[in-house]
C-alpha cells in the first residue's frame, strides 16, 4: 500500500497498527459467521484512513479488533510495535487509555459530567495530569471554548461529535478510531466535523480510522480500504466520491 | 383492552429487569391486601360454630357492645346479661315451642386428687328439642364432659366439691358424656345458685335464652317475630349464634377488624409507594421507546393509555402469585394471632373469594393510578423534546416536589410530635409511630432536589487529586438525582419504619415496666382458679403468719363513653380493681386525693387523663363496666404512674358489687414460703414469687406489641424486596453507561469501585435520612414517657437495619454491574 503524502509527516514510512492474517468468527446459533477473513492491513502513522463497505462486510468488527475492543479468533494485530493478541482485559484497556481514542456514531458522553470534564475523562482515568497547553489548544482546535461548563444535552449534536473527538485526543493516542461519526449528522455539520477530522490529520498529524459507509465521508481520507464479506476489496488512494459510490454500489450488488 | 396493547407486550418483553420489580411489587402487596382481607372478612362473617347452643334454633341476648358514632362499636369482654323473665315474653310468641334460659360461671370442681378450674351450665339447654343427649342430672348431681372429667380424675358415682362465687356445693358425677359443649352441666336450680343469679347483683337473669322452635314454624320468621318484640336485644339464629356462646369468638373478630383497620393504612400507603416507585423505574426504563412512539406520531394520551395497559398486563402477571401467597400467609397470621391470645383457640378463618377479589381491585387501581402519574412526564412533552430528553433523566426535579417534600415532612413532624409533648402515653405512642409515614412521602417528593443539594456539595468539595471512582459516583449521583433519590428514598424508608415501630413499641414497653417496678412492691401472687376468689380466701392469706398485707385483684376493663363533638364516643380500658387498701403494696404516684378511700364506688384516674378529660377528685364518673353495668363511681385519688397502671384503677367493690365477680388475683408482700404452705391446703389457688398478674406483671412486649413486630417485619421485608429490585433494574438499565467508559479508557474494576462509592452514597444518604425522621420522633418519646431522650430497646436494633439495608443495596447495585461487565463494551455500546 503505498500513498503519496502532502504532509510533513513521515507518510508511508511508520506503522500505527499492523494486521497479519487476522481471522474473526462469531457463533451464531450453530452456524459459524466469519466477519474477518485472513485480513492483512498496514495503517500508516499520520494519515486518515477510512473503512467502507456495505453493511456486514466486516468494517465494524475490524475497527473492534483493530482497537482491541474486540480479539480476533486468529491472526495478530500490532498497535505500534505491541502485539495486543493475547494480552488479557485490564492491560488491553490500559494500553486502550494510553494509545487509542474512540469516536461513536451517537457521541456517548457521559450526561451527568460537564463538556469539560468529558473530555478529561480519561486523564482521570488513567490518572494522568492533564496538560493545559495542549487541553487549551484542543478546545481551541474543536471549537468548544466557554462551553466546557455545559452539559452534553445542552449541546448540538455537532458540538457533542466535536467533544466526542477532543476526549478521544486528549489522551494523545496514537491512532483514534472512529465509527460512524457523522451518522447521526446534518450533511453541513457532517461536513464541519469531517473537515475537524482532515486538520487534526494535517495539523496535529494526528492518524485516524473511521469507519463508514458514506463515500462523500470516505472521500476526504487520505487512503479508503474497501472491504466486501470479510476481506479487503480494495485500497483506494484519495478517490472520488462518486467512485467509491460505484464501487459500493457494485459490491452491494455482489459483483465484486 | 386497546388496540395499543400488543406493542405494550412487545415494550414490556424488551425491559424484564424494571418489570419484575414491578411484578414484584405488585404481587407483595396484593398479597398483604388479601391477608389483610381475610382478617377482614373473618372479623365480619367468620366465628366460633356454636356448639352447646347448636340445639337451639334462636338465641335472644343482651347487646354486647357499647355503640360509637362513626367508629367500630367496643365489644364488651364480659356477658351482659338480660332479665330471666324475658323468657316469659319469648314463649308467648307464636311460633316459640319451649324456652330456656343459658347461665355459664366460672367454677372449679375438687375431686381427691386436685383442683381444676371448669365453666358450669344448666342442662336445660342441653334437654332442649327433640333429641337431648343423656340423662337430666338431678339437684345433688353433675354430668361432666369427658375432658373436664380426665383432667379432674373424676367418674361417674365419685362426689367432688365445687365452689363457684362464693358458694359449695357437694354433688355426685351422674354421668361423663361426649357432650356438645365444655364444661359441667346441673340442674337449672342448681346452676341458678353457683352462678349467684338467685341472690346479688345478678339476681334474675341469665345469660341469654335459647329457644325451640315448633316443628311447624318457620325459623327465619319466627326469629322476627322475637326481634320485633324485643328490639333493644340480640336475635340470633345459624352461625352468629356462636358468638353468644363463644364470647371470646366476637371478641377475635372485633380483635381481626380493629387490626385490619390498623395495618390497612399503613400496608396500603406502602404498597401504594412500592408500586408507585417500581413503575417510576420500569417507566423511566423506557423513555426512549415512548419518546420515538411520540416521534412517530402516538398522541400523549394513547402513551399513557400504552403504559397504562403494559403495567396492568405485568401487574396480572403478578396477581395471582400474590394473592395465593396472601391466602397462605393469612392463615400463617392467624396462628400467629391464636398463639398470642387474640384469636380464640379453634376459631378459623374464613378463607371465601372476596379478599382475593378486592386485592385485585385495588392492586389494578393503584397500578393504573402509579402508571399514569409516572407517564405523565414521558406523554407530556412535546416529540422534539421527548427525544432530546430521552437519555438524559429530567435534568432538573419540578420546584414544586421540594416544596411540596418538605411542607409535608414538616406537617408529619408536627402532628407527630404535638401528641408526644401534650400526652404522653399510649396514644403519644400511636400518633409518633403513624406520623413517619407521610413523612417519608415527603421525602420520596422532596428526594431528588436534596440528593442534588447534598451530592452538589461533596462535589465542590471533593479533591481535585482524588480517585476518579469517587469522583464518578459523586457527579452520577449528582447528575441522576432522581435515580439516586427513588433508590435512598426506599431505603430510608425500610430503616426509619423499622426504628419507629421497633422502638415505639420497647420504649412504651420499658415506660409500663419501669412505672410497675417503681410502683409495685410485691412479694407473691396468687392466682385463683377461675377467678373465683373471696373475702374469706383474703382473710384467710392475711392471717397467715409472715405474711403483712394482702390485697386481692380483679383484672378487667371498662368503658368511658364520652362525646366528641356532639358524636358519642366510647374508650375501653384495661383496669385494676383493688380489694382493700392498696398503699401497702402498690404506690400508684399519687399526686391528688387519697388511695385509701378507694373503697365502695370510686376509683383513681391517672393524671393525663384527668387532665385530657378535664377530671378531678370529687367527681363522679359515667363508665360501663365489663359486662355492660353502668355505673358513676367517685373519683378519690389522682396518680402519675398512668403508663405502669393505666388510666384507670377501680375499687374491687366496684366490681364485685355490681357483678358479682369473685377476685382473681391476691398480691402478697412478706413471707413467700408461708404463702406456699398456705397454698398446698387450699383448693384452686397457686402461688409465683413476685409478681404476675395481668396487666401489672413486667412481662416484657405483649402478645399484641409481638403481632405488631411481625407485620413490621413483613413490611420491612416487602420494602427491602422493593428497594433490591428497583436497584437492580436501575444498574442493569446503565450498561450503555458502562461500556462508555470502558472505551473511554476505564477498567472493570474501576466501574466496579465506582458503583461500589454509588452504593456507598446511597447507604450513606439513607441512613442519614431514615436516622432523622425516626430519631428525633423516638428521642422526643423516650423523653415523654421515661425521661430521658435516648430510645428504649435492643442496642443492636439500628445498626442490624443499617447493616441489612447495606446487605440489600450492596448486591443489588454491584451484581447487575458485574453482569454488565462481563459482555463486551461494544455490544453494550450498541445497544445503548
Amino acid at each position: 500500500m503505498t500513498v503519496s503524502g502532502t504532509t510533513e509527516a513521515p507518510a508511508g514510512t511508520a506503522t500505527a497498527i499492523r494486521l497479519d492474517g487476522v481471522c474473526r468468527r462469531y457463533r451464531d446459533g450453530d452456524r459459524t459467521v466469519t466477519a474477518l477473513d485472513a485480513v492483512d492491513l498496514r495503517i500508516p502513522v499520520g494519515r486518515f484512513t477510512a473503512v467502507m463497505g456495505p453493511s456486514g462486510s466486516g468494517k465494524s468488527t475490524l475497527l473492534h479488533c483493530a482497537s482491541g475492543l474486540d480479539t480476533p479468533t486468529s491472526g495478530t494485530i500490532r498497535i505500534g510495535d505491541t502485539e495486543i493478541t493475547g494480552m488479557r482485559e485490564t492491560a488491553r484497556t490500559r494500553l486502550r487509555r494510553e494509545r487509542v481514542g474512540f469516536v461513536f456514531q451517537s457521541y456517548n458522553l457521559m450526561p451527568s459530567l460537564t463538556i469539560g470534564d468529558n473530555i478529561t475523562l480519561p486523564l482521570r482515568l488513567a490518572d494522568r495530569r492533564p496538560d493545559h497547553a495542549w487541553l487549551h489548544d484542543l478546545i481551541g482546535h474543536v471549537g468548544l471554548r466557554g462551553l466546557l461548563n455545559r452539559r452534553p444535552s445542552e449541546l448540538s449534536g455537532g458540538q457533542q461529535q466535536r467533544a466526542a473527538l477532543a476526549r478521544a485526543l486528549v489522551a494523545r493516542p496514537d491512532v483514534v478510531f472512529a465509527d460512524e461519526p457523522t451518522g447521526a449528522l446534518d450533511l453541513r455539520t457532517a461536513a464541519e466535523v469531517l473537515d475537524l477530522f482532515g486538520r487534526m490529520v494535517s495539523e496535529l498529524g494526528q492518524t485516524i480510522v473511521m469507519v463508514t459507509h458514506d463515500p462523500v465521508a470516505a472521500a476526504r481520507a487520505d487512503v479508503t480500504v474497501v472491504m466486501s464479506d470479510g476481506r479487503i476489496a480494495d485500497t483506494l488512494a484519495r478517490p472520488s466520491a462518486e467512485r467509491l459510490a460505484h464501487r459500493l454500489a457494485r459490491l452491494e450488488r455482489g459483483a465484486a | 383492552m386497546t388496540p395499543m396493547l400488543v406493542p405494550a407486550w412487545h415494550m414490556a418483553r424488551a425491559r424484564l429487569s424494571g418489570l419484575v420489580a414491578v411484578v414484584c411489587a405488585v404481587a407483595g402487596g396484593a398479597a398483604m391486601v388479601t391477608a389483610t382481607g381475610v382478617m377482614v372478612e373473618t372479623g365480619v362473617a367468620g366465628g366460633v360454630p356454636p356448639q352447646r347452643l347448636s340445639a337451639a334454633d334462636v338465641t335472644v341476648s343482651a347487646s354486647q357492645y357499647v355503640v360509637q358514632d362513626e367508629e367500630f362499636d367496643v365489644l364488651l369482654p364480659d356477658r351482659v346479661p338480660l332479665p330471666a323473665d324475658v323468657a316469659e315474653v319469648v314463649a308467648g310468641i307464636p311460633g316459640v315451642a319451649a324456652v330456656a334460659g343459658d347461665v355459664s360461671f366460672p367454677v372449679t370442681v375438687t375431686t381427691g386428687s386436685g383442683t381444676v378450674a371448669s365453666t358450669g351450665h344448666a342442662w336445660e339447654v342441653l334437654a332442649l328439642g327433640a333429641a337431648g343427649p343423656g340423662t337430666s342430672p338431678g339437684e345433688d348431681e353433675v354430668v361432666l364432659d369427658d375432658d373436664l372429667a380426665a383432667r379432674a380424675g373424676a367418674a361417674a358415682g365419685d362426689t367432688v366439691t365445687l365452689r363457684a362465687g362464693g358458694h359449695e356445693t357437694t354433688v355426685m358425677v351422674s354421668e361423663v358424656a361426649a357432650l356438645p359443649g365444655t364444661g359441667l352441666y346441673l340442674s337449672s336450680s342448681a346452676a341458678t345458685t353457683l352462678a349467684g343469679r338467685d341472690a346479688g347483683p345478678r339476681s334474675g337473669t341469665v345469660d341469654a335464652l335459647v329457644v325451640d322452635v315448633a316443628a311447624s314454624a318457620d325459623v327465619a320468621a319466627t326469629a322476627d317475630r322475637i326481634r320485633a318484640a324485643l328490639p333493644e336485644l340480640v336475635v340470633a339464629t345459624g352461625a352468629t349464634r356462636g358468638d353468644v356462646e363463644h364470647l371470646a369468638s366476637g371478641a377475635g373478630r372485633a380483635t381481626l377488624i380493629g387490626l385490619a383497620a390498623s395495618m390497612g393504612g399503613t400496608v396500603s400507603l406502602i404498597v401504594g409507594f412500592m408500586v408507585a416507585a417500581a413503575l417510576s423505574v420500569s417507566v423511566a426504563g423506557q423513555r426512549r421507546e415512548l419518546a420515538l412512539l411520540r416521534a412517530v406520531g402516538a398522541t400523549p394520551r394513547q402513551v399513557r393509555r400504552l403504559i397504562a395497559d403494559q403495567c396492568t398486563l405485568v401487574a396480572l402477571a403478578g396477581l395471582p402469585v400474590g394473592v395465593a401467597v396472601g391466602y397462605l400467609s393469612a392463615e400463617w397470621f392467624g396462628e400467629l394471632l391464636s398463639w398470642a391470645g387474640l384469636l380464640p383457640e379453634g376459631m378459623p378463618l374464613r378463607f371465601g373469594p372476596l379478599p382475593g377479589v378486592a386485592a385485585v381491585l385495588t392492586s389494578l387501581l393503584v397500578v393504573r393510578i402509579a402508571a399514569a402519574s409516572a407517564a405523565l412526564r414521558a406523554s407530556g412533552m412535546s416529540p422534539t423534546e421527548a427525544v432530546a430528553e430521552s437519555k438524559v433523566e429530567p435534568r432538573r426535579p419540578a420546584p414544586w416536589r421540594l416544596r411540596a417534600g418538605l411542607a409535608i415532612m414538616a406537617l408529619s413532624a408536627a402532628t407527630g410530635l404535638t401528641p408526644l409533648l401534650l400526652l404522653p402515653g399510649e396514644a403519644a405512642v400511636v400518633s409518633a409511630v403513624t406520623g413517619v409515614v407521610p413523612g417519608m412521602v415527603g421525602l420520596a417528593l422532596a428526594g431528588p432536589s436534596l440528593v442534588r443539594a447534598v451530592t452538589g456539595r461533596l462535589r465542590r468539595r471533593l479533591r481535585p487529586g482524588g480517585p476518579v471512582s469517587v469522583w464518578l459516583a459523586v457527579h452520577n449521583s449528582h447528575g441522576y438525582a432522581l435515580r439516586t433519590a427513588g433508590g435512598i428514598t426506599v431505603l430510608a424508608l425500610a430503616l426509619g419504619l423499622t426504628v419507629v415501630q421497633v422502638h415505639g413499641q420497647t420504649t412504651m414497653s420499658e415506660a409500663v415496666s419501669a412505672e410497675r417496678a417503681a410502683g409495685i412492691d410485691v412479694d407473691a401472687t396468687v392466682t385463683v382458679a377461675g377467678g373465683t376468689g373471696d373475702r374469706t380466701l383474703v382473710d384467710a392469706l392475711s392471717d397467715r403468719p409472715g405474711v403483712t398485707a394482702a390485697v386481692p385483684l380483679i383484672h378487667t376493663s371498662v368503658v368511658w363513653p364520652y362525646e366528641q363533638d356532639g358524636k358519642a364516643r366510647a374508650e375501653q380500658y384495661p383496669v385494676s380493681a383493688f380489694g382493700a387498701d392498696l398503699s401497702a403494696l402498690i404506690d400508684l404516684g399519687i399526686v391528688d386525693g387519697d388511695p385509701r378511700r378507694l373503697t365502695g364506688d370510686t376509683v383513681a384516674v391517672d393524671a393525663a387523663t384527668a387532665w385530657v378529660e378535664d377530671v378531678s377528685v370529687g367527681d363522679r364518673l359515667d363508665l360501663i363496666l365489663a359486662d355492660g353495668t353502668p355505673v358513676s363511681p367517685e373519683v378519690v385519688a389522682v396518680y402519675r404512674r398512668g403508663m405502669g397502671f393505666g388510666p384507670i384503677v377501680a375499687s374491687a367493690d366496684l366490681i364485685t358489687a355490681h357483678t358479682g365477680r369473685g377476685y382473681d388475683t391476691v398480691l402478697v408482700a412478706g413471707d413467700v414460703e408461708s404463702v406456699r404452705r398456705w397454698a398446698e391446703s387450699t383448693p384452686g389457688v397457686s402461688v409465683r414469687a413476685g409478681v404476675s398478674a395481668a396487666g401489672l406483671g413486667d412481662d416484657g412486649l405483649t402478645p399484641d406489641q409481638w403481632v405488631n413486630l411481625v407485620v413490621s417485619a413483613a413490611l420491612l421485608g416487602y420494602v427491602l424486596l422493593g428497594v433490591g429490585n428497583s436497584l437492580v433494574a436501575a444498574t442493569t438499565r446503565r450498561r450503555g453507561e458502562f461500556a462508555v467508559l470502558r472505551l473511554v479508557g476505564a477498567t472493570p474494576a474501576q466501574v466496579r469501585r465506582m458503583i461500589r462509592r454509588e452504593t456507598a452514597l446511597v447507604c450513606g444518604m439513607a441512613v442519614v435520612a431514615g436516622l432523622a425522621l425516626s430519631v428525633p420522633v423516638m428521642s422526643l418519646l423516650g423523653w415523654g414517657l421515661l425521661g430521658h431522650p435516648w430510645p428504649q430497646g435492643p442496642p443492636w436494633l439500628i445498626p442490624a437495619t443499617v447493616a441489612l439495608v447495606c446487605a440489600v443495596a450492596y448486591p443489588a447495585m454491584l451484581l447487575p454491574t458485574r453482569r454488565a461487565l462481563r459482555s463486551s463494551p461494544t455490544v453494550a455500546v450498541a445497544v445503548a
